[in-house]
């Protein structure tokens, strides 16, 4: 009898699979730090639904949140940790590895098709 | 999870990180300060090998200025973008350079010392180096920058950067242990000799090129490449003339400037542009 095969499904993340979540861990990928008003806006946010979001990703672990003041402007800083670089990766890959399982499926097809043509001739 | 809702996701992801890339990049300030240096280092550059004491004290002086410099504009830039590089490993090579170049400067003095007590017939052309306002100076550079350092550690702690402080506070100890005499006796002397007026453009291209890997850039890493190459064949045509050079340091030097100086605007366009 053969093992079962997991579906890369299960693999995912339920705190990074969520997509806006996937979004700020995107955004943090590709800089040191990035501003709670630059993220709120690149994502198309409210502040109180970024904040939410915000306090997932800090009780897991995965960004760091630092707040502070230049000059008299308060400001929030939001870095990804290790944890969360690791967990967006993750993440990035199940997702692929679903794409290009349906496009090995999808492909496999076709070829069964045109040999099914190819035997009905 | 149906595989097009995981291809939507995916291209969402990358837009998002092209996005961020595009805001957080910026590779053109440090490439016109350094045009900037280069083309001011003519004025003091000179066509004898082991003359370059005023150009070791110009870009001493230059490279602990310019340093910081970089920082706080990367940290306004930041500010103002929301976003912000790691550009710490930059700074801490760049700074670490210059206290290497500072070295070359109290060597040059150092290693002319020895030759003019020896009694040499050049005794007399070397004179003029070892001076001892000149050593003087090139002790009070030493001074200067680990002030300097000190100042720069001072204001990235306040700004709750600790790394860059901490790196700032290293480079400071060692201009210190420099201006001291207690570290790196006459051995360093040999690179300053082997380039003179323009080892500073080949250590400049060295942390640029670590600046390009962390802006991901290989325009920027090309560019600093070719600094460091045109750096080289310009130092190596002074010493042995072996490209039948005519041209003083000098033409060398406003023709490097002006590379790394249009390279610099021509980044500036096209960073300006992509907003």
């Amino acid at each position: 009898m053969e093992a079962p095969v997991s579906h890369p499904a299960i693999e995912l993340d339920d705190v990074v699979h969520q997509r806006v979540r996937l979004g700020i861990l995107a955004v943090l990928m590709e800089a040191d730090r990035a501003e709670f008003r630059y993220l709120r806006d690149t994502l198309g946010l409210s502040d109180g639904n970024l904040s939410r979001h915000l306090q997932v990703l800090e009780e897991a672990g995965y960004v760091k949140i630092q707040k502070g003041f230049e000059g008299r402007r308060p400001r929030t800083w939001v870095s990804a940790r290790k944890l969360g670089r690791d967990a967006f990766n993750a993440e990035i890959y199940a997702l692929k590895v679903i794409v290009g399982r349906f496009e090995q499926q999808a492909a496999g097809m076709a070829i069964e098709h045109r040999a099914d043509a190819y035997r009905s001739r | 999870m149906e595989h097009g809702q995981a291809i939507v996701i995916l291209r969402d992801t990358e837009s998002l990180r092209r996005r961020t890339r595009t805001a957080r990049r910026s590779i053109w300030f440090p490439l016109v300060l350094l045009g900037g240096l280069v083309m001011g280092s003519a004025v003091v550059c000179s066509d004898d090998p082991i003359g370059g004491g005023a150009s070791g004290v110009y870009w001493a002086i230059a490279g602990a200025l310019a340093y910081p410099a970089t920082y706080l504009f990367y940290r306004w830039r930041s500010l103002r973008k929301g976003v912000s590089d790691g550009i710490t490993p930059y700074i801490a090579v760049g700074l670490g350079l210059v206290a290497l170049t500072l070295n070359f400067v109290v060597g040059v003095h150092r290693s002319a010392v020895a030759v003019s007590g020896s009694g040499g017939t050049s005794s007399l052309s070397y004179a003029r180096i070892v001076s001892p306002a000149r050593y003087l100076l090139s002790w009070r550079v030493a001074v200067a920058v680990a002030i300097l350092s000190g100042v720069f550690a001072l204001l990235a702690w306040r700004g709750g950067r600790r790394g860059p402080a901490i790196l700032a506070a290293s480079v400071g100890v060692v201009g210190i242990l420099f201006a001291t005499r207690l570290v790196l006796p006459e051995a360093l002397f040999l690179g300053s000799s082997l380039l003179p007026n323009t080892l500073p453009i080949v250590v400049a291209g060295i942390a640029l090129v670590v600046l390009a890997w962390i802006e991901r850039s290989p325009t920027l890493g090309v560019t600093a490449i070719a600094l460091g190459i045109a750096g080289i064949l310009s130092g190596l045509s002074i010493i042995d003339n072996r490209f039948g050079a005519t041209r003083g340091c000098a033409a060398d030097l406003l023709g490097i400037g002006a590379f790394a100086l249009i390279s610099g605007v021509t980044a500036a366009v096209v960073e300006w542009r992509r907003r």
